[in-house]
């Protein structure tokens, strides 16, 4: 089956009681990939999953793995590897019964599985000859046993639910790097659903971002991060995310802000550069590390400081301009003259959507 | 000083509500191992008499074995039917669950005399009415509130990923029932069934009315002994034995289930 991808979810519909939860999904994975749904809760992303898993149907569509419909098979017949938020390890097996379950469940002969088991709990770190049960571990050791069991019966698809938003802070950046290195030595096309972007664009080849039911954007996380399909995906990803500065064309070469101020900025970011007819409303996405805060020159965006954030190795400067909120990243060397500055975008072609439809021009 | 004072009244307080509430069973007990002809208290010799009587006695003897008989049948198919009812109403979560769990438990609203009447006239139609199965049934209908609720409340406490990471490692439905749900739950069906027994063991009202003459269980027997020849000593030694085995139940299954916290 050269040329088909491995994964292929082709227009999947699934609704809840009389909602749509899933739009005509099409998603094609390539094998070996990890890819990330994310999305706000409720944007459809766990039900995709499930499909995916087996454990519901969708109303419409199709799912092919490896060159099969699966649509309509089984979980049990599938052979897709599973990882919950709350790990979902059996509480009354031992860690090394947990690992070894789908392998039972294969039938494995004692000395084959005893052996697998051993890999397994190796390979997400863990000690093999851990006796105890599940519920005497550590978060973070208990999702490493989940990893273990899912990963045992070498699935063809290693599905995860949120696997890291149980774990504190310092854990959860430990292990997000583990499962790309774990993924990375295994190769198991792997599908991940977060609703926290640094996680997502940190571990994944591409990023599928999700938003009432439907996939805005599925790229790699540079293009997502620097060519944003809408406006919701630039608000979204990133951290902080891209400001979005509303403001209407007054002319081929000025903005009129939200206060009704207006802007005249350097050619490359005018009105007439970019498309927009006078009248249209629009918003400038504006990365907060690419502006540059000065206090003379043409085409600033005049803005009052509100608040100045440290963060060690840079500052976040919180600026008020024509009425919005815009957030600047500036080394933690700059100083900041006084409350009246100016904001400098960068002399590029800038990220422009339309304000009603959020699209971008 | 006054912290000490009010551990003080404390304690006292919580001696006299025990001695309250278990004192009757206290009184039960000693007086099985009196001498004595007819009840009386406290007992002024010792003896093992009564219990040996209530070995010898056929028609108690008869009526154990009616009441062990019938609790064990009943309550297998109430903690079957409640189990199945429970699962499905936990995991399926169909839109009428709230009002099928309130009719489960209905029969423990209504004082068991009514029901009882209810019963009577339905089996008389029916025309089961002094027949075993009769018994059953009714038994059946008395005990699967108190186990549909307890099997509620276990699947209810059994994480439903349990069940998916299961599918998903390849367990066919049968084998996630088996392998999962089941050992899961396992505290809770001895609860329930524990509980059934009791229920079913105890009950004297809905019995009279249903069992006729043919199938008279032990508290029934018990309860008529009393009233045509007064407390007899035979009784109480039963009684105190009754007592004795529903103690071991509940120490044992509060050690290995923890019985109470699914009350």
């Amino acid at each position: 089956m050269t040329g088909s991808p491995y994964l292929h979810i082709r227009s999947v519909q699934k609704s809840y009681k009389g909602a749509l939860a899933l739009h005509d999904i099409d998603l094609a994975v390539e094998q070996g990939e990890f890819v990330s749904l994310l999305g706000p809760s409720g944007c459809g992303k766990s039900t995709l999953l499930q499909i995916l898993a087996g454990l519901l149907e969708p109303d419409r569509g199709q799912i092919q793995l490896d060159g099969a419909d699966i649509t309509h098979l089984p979980p049990w017949r599938r052979n897709i590897g599973l990882v919950f938020q709350n790990y979902a390890l059996f509480p009354h097996l031992s860690i090394r019964q947990n690992v070894r379950f789908g392998l039972d469940m294969l039938g494995m002969g004692r000395a084959e599985a005893e052996k697998r088991v051993d890999e397994s709990l190796e390979m997400v770190g863990l000690d093999p000859s851990l006796s105890r049960r599940p519920g005497e571990l550590s978060g973070g050791q208990q999702q490493r046993v989940a990893i273990a069991r899912a990963i045992a019966i070498r699935p063809r698809l290693l599905l995860m639910d949120e696997p890291l938003s149980n774990l504190d802070a310092v854990l959860r950046h430990k292990v997000r790097l583990e499962l790309r290195e774990l993924h990375d030595r295994t190769g198991i096309t792997t599908i991940m659903v977060t609703h926290d972007q640094a996680e997502a664009l940190a571990t994944s080849d591409r990023i599928a971002v999700m938003q009432s039911g439907r996939i805005l954007q599925f790229e790699a996380p540079e293009t997502l991060y620097g060519a944003p399909a809408t406006a919701f995906i630039a608000g979204f990803v990133g951290s902080p995310p891209a400001n979005l500065l509303p403001v209407t064309a007054s002319g081929p070469d000025s903005w009129t802000l939200a206060d009704g101020q207006v802007w005249q900025p350097a050619a490359i970011l005018a009105p007439k550069a970019n498309g927009a007819e006078a009248g249209r409303a629009c918003l400038i996405a504006l990365r907060p590390e690419t502006l540059s805060i000065g206090t003379t020159g043409e085409g600033g965006l005049p803005a009052r400081v509100a608040a100045v954030e440290f963060n060690g190795g840079d500052r976040l400067v919180h600026a008020e301009t024509g009425g919005t909120r815009i957030t600047v990243r500036i080394a933690a060397s700059q100083a900041i003259t006084g409350p009246d500055i100016l904001l400098f975008p960068p002399q590029q072609a800038p990220v422009l959507f339309d304000a009603a439809t959020g699209t971008r021009l | 000083m006054t912290s000490r004072f009010s551990k003080a009244m404390l304690l006292a307080a919580v001696l006299a509500i025990l001695l309250f509430l278990l004192a009757p069973i206290l009184v039960l007990i000693l007086s099985a191992f009196d001498s004595g002809n007819v009840f009386r208290f406290p007992p002024r010799g010792l003896s093992l008499r009564w219990f040996e009587a209530a070995f010898n006695h056929s028609e108690y003897r008869s009526s154990l074995w009616i009441s062990t008989v019938l609790g064990l049948l009943s309550t297998a198919i109430a903690v079957g039917l409640a189990s199945l009812a429970a699962f499905g109403l936990v995991r399926g979560k169909p839109s009428y669950r709230l009002a099928m769990e309130v009719l489960l438990l209905a029969p423990l609203t209504l004082p068991l005399v009514v029901w009882a009447i209810a019963l009577l006239s339905i089996y008389a139609q029916l025309g089961i009415n002094g027949t075993l199965p009769g018994l059953i049934l009714a038994h059946v209908t008395i005990t699967m509130p108190f186990a549909a609720r307890i099997m509620i409340a276990t699947f209810g406490e059994i994480d439903p990923n349990l069940e998916a990471a299961a599918k998903s490692l390849g367990a066919s439905p049968w084998q996630v029932v088996r392998r999962i749900t089941l050992p899961l739950a396992l505290p809770g069906l001895l609860s329930s069934t524990a509980i059934a027994f009791l229920v079913s063991f105890n009950d004297v009202v809905v019995t009279t009315l249903i069992a006729g003459a043919g199938w008279i269980t032990f508290p029934v027997r018990t309860f008529s002994r009393l009233r045509t020849e007064g407390i007899d000593p035979t009784t109480i030694a039963i009684g105190a034995m009754i007592v004795a085995f529903t103690i071991l139940v509940i120490v044992f299954g509060q050690r290995l289930f923890q019985l109470s916290r699914r009350l």
